[in-house]
């Protein structure tokens, strides 16, 4: 096949993928705790189809190599790290980290998962669990008889029972090198990849770990008229990448109508 | 004379090599730091024009990223990143840090300070000076490597927007370069000339394809008709 025609669709495969991921920053634009993506495009390798040529005659001088690209790639989705706004929701056991630092989620098969969506209830036995039914790392537990359930910015859980007022547990928190390297594994859940570095586990408000907000989700940071905007000039670098495989696909019957 | 038939073939070529740039620069619409290619035609002695290649260096517009390891470069100059082929010059400034700590680009590979070794930052708020001094958490530590391509010399590609160096002793990008935090370059392909450009070729390609017919009808008027023994 024509170079420029693998090229073309080469263009035409990315702007989907580009698509795609728009369109799933798109459907989580309400999901507590999702971070948006981007993909990142580059090219691919070169032919040298003419070789730099030293020429004589009227115009001498040297010409300068052809080099013809062979079309783009996906390089990487990456997944940005900005900060959602918080939304207050007014219910004790919903918790918000303003700044980095991930929620720490105990899964069934022993490993932990990481989440910043902080939209936790109560299992049967008291304990904190993710809406999905994980016990939250380090499996804090509210006594039956608590009247109130308060959580402060470090992270201390404390309960009031009575007139007396009782520290139950603290809520830890695990940071990464590169939170962008996490996997993303559904149920707003992330997991560790040898990309992201290990954990480094601390309280809320320790040095590099923001703070705990109690009443209150941290909101997508997807923002839909950005989304949009990349939308359309991902539609219309598709087309005009289409528009370009049908022109190499006219020369190349033009070529061949050179024999009638 | 030129045979005509040989001078339209190779236009036809030209052309063709045209059709091929035009259509990786507008698969790389997207890609951010890419430099479109240019064929262009020069005449000289033999039949019909002969192509050479060139890259369109022009600066592509800066996008608003937010990311602090996002970094765009305003005016001449190259990021350098240390890939197992040696080192290379990009204007993708998309970095990150990998699981140690390092500033490495989207391919993973290290990008290197102005002591032409892999930078290893600390935890903590990233803020890049428009010099490419590097600070964390306020303390300096070190300066991004940003080289300067040498006047008229004209760099191989690489895929993965990488540039081959120049042979001989790199050369520090002058104080006119400045490193834009939070930003990257994006794509200088417009694709509006893009596409003007490919009516263009298309027209001109199909124009030598009937000159190439009509030449090779009259050389065949000439072998078959002239010659005829009535």
């Amino acid at each position: 096949m024509d170079p420029s025609m693998r090229a073309s669709a080469s263009g035409m495969m990315a702007q989907q993928t580009r698509v795609e991921v728009i369109s799933n920053n798109l459907a989580n634009v309400s999901t507590t705790g999702f971070k948006r993506s981007r993909p990142h495009f580059e090219d691919l390798l070169y032919q040298t189809v003419q070789e730099a040529q030293l020429v004589q005659g009227e115009d001498a001088g040297s010409v300068q190599a052809i080099q013809v690209g062979r079309g783009t790639r996906l390089a990487a989705v990456q997944r940005t790290g900005e900060q959602g706004s918080l939304e207050p929701t007014g219910r004790p056991m919903d918790m918000a980290v303003e700044g980095p630092g991930f929620f720490q989620v105990q899964l069934p098969d022993g490993g932990i998962a990481y989440t910043r969506d902080g939209s936790f209830g109560l299992s049967d036995e008291g304990v904190i669990v993710t809406h999905g039914g994980y016990t939250v790392v380090p499996g804090v537990s509210i006594p039956i008889d608590a009247q109130e359930v308060g959580i402060s910015r470090t992270g201390i859980v404390s309960v009031r029972i009575g007139d007396t007022s009782v520290e139950v547990g603290r809520v830890e928190l695990a940071r990464f090198t590169n939170a962008p390297g996490l996997e993303a594994m559904g149920e707003n859940l992330l997991r560790e990849t040898a990309a992201s570095g290990s954990p480094i586990v601390g309280f809320p408000q320790d040095d590099g770990f923001g703070r705990l907000v109690q009443g209150s989700l941290e909101g997508s940071n997807v923002e839909i008229v950005q989304e949009m905007v990349d939308m359309i000039t991902a539609l219309r670098a598709y087309e005009i990448n289409s528009k370009a495989l049908q022109t190499s696909e006219q020369m190349a019957e033009t070529a061949n109508n050179l024999i009638r | 004379m030129p045979d005509p038939v040989r001078t339209a073939a190779q236009g036809l070529r030209y052309w063709e090599h045209r059709q091929q740039a035009a259509a990786n620069n507008l698969a790389n619409v997207a890609t951010a730091g890419f430099k479109g290619e240019q064929i262009f035609a020069h005449l000289v002695a033999g039949p019909g024009p002969t192509a050479s290649g060139g890259t369109d260096l022009s600066e592509g517009a800066r996008e608003e990223t937010g990311r602090p390891l996002d970094l765009a470069l305003e005016g001449g100059g190259y990021f350098v990143v240390r890939t197992a082929a040696g080192d290379r010059y990009t204007r993708n400034g998309a970095f990150s840090l990998d699981a140690s700590g390092v500033v490495v680009d989207q391919g993973g590979n290290p990008v290197l300070g102005t002591d032409g070794q892999p930078m290893l930052l600390p935890p903590g708020a990233i803020e890049i000076r428009s010099d490419g001094e590097i600070l964390v958490d306020g303390a300096r530590l070190g300066r991004l490597r940003v080289d300067a391509a040498k006047a008229g010399e004209r760099l191989a590609r690489e895929g993965g927007v990488y540039f081959v160096p120049p042979p001989g002793d790199p050369v520090s990008a002058r104080d006119g370069v400045r490193v834009h935090q939070g930003q990257l370059e994006e794509s200088n392909v417009n694709s509006i000339s893009g596409m003007v450009d490919m009516i263009t070729i298309q027209r001109n390609h199909a124009a030598l394809q009937r000159t190439l017919t009509v030449a090779d009808g009259i050389d065949g008027r000439a072998a078959n008709d002239i010659a005829r023994v009535e």
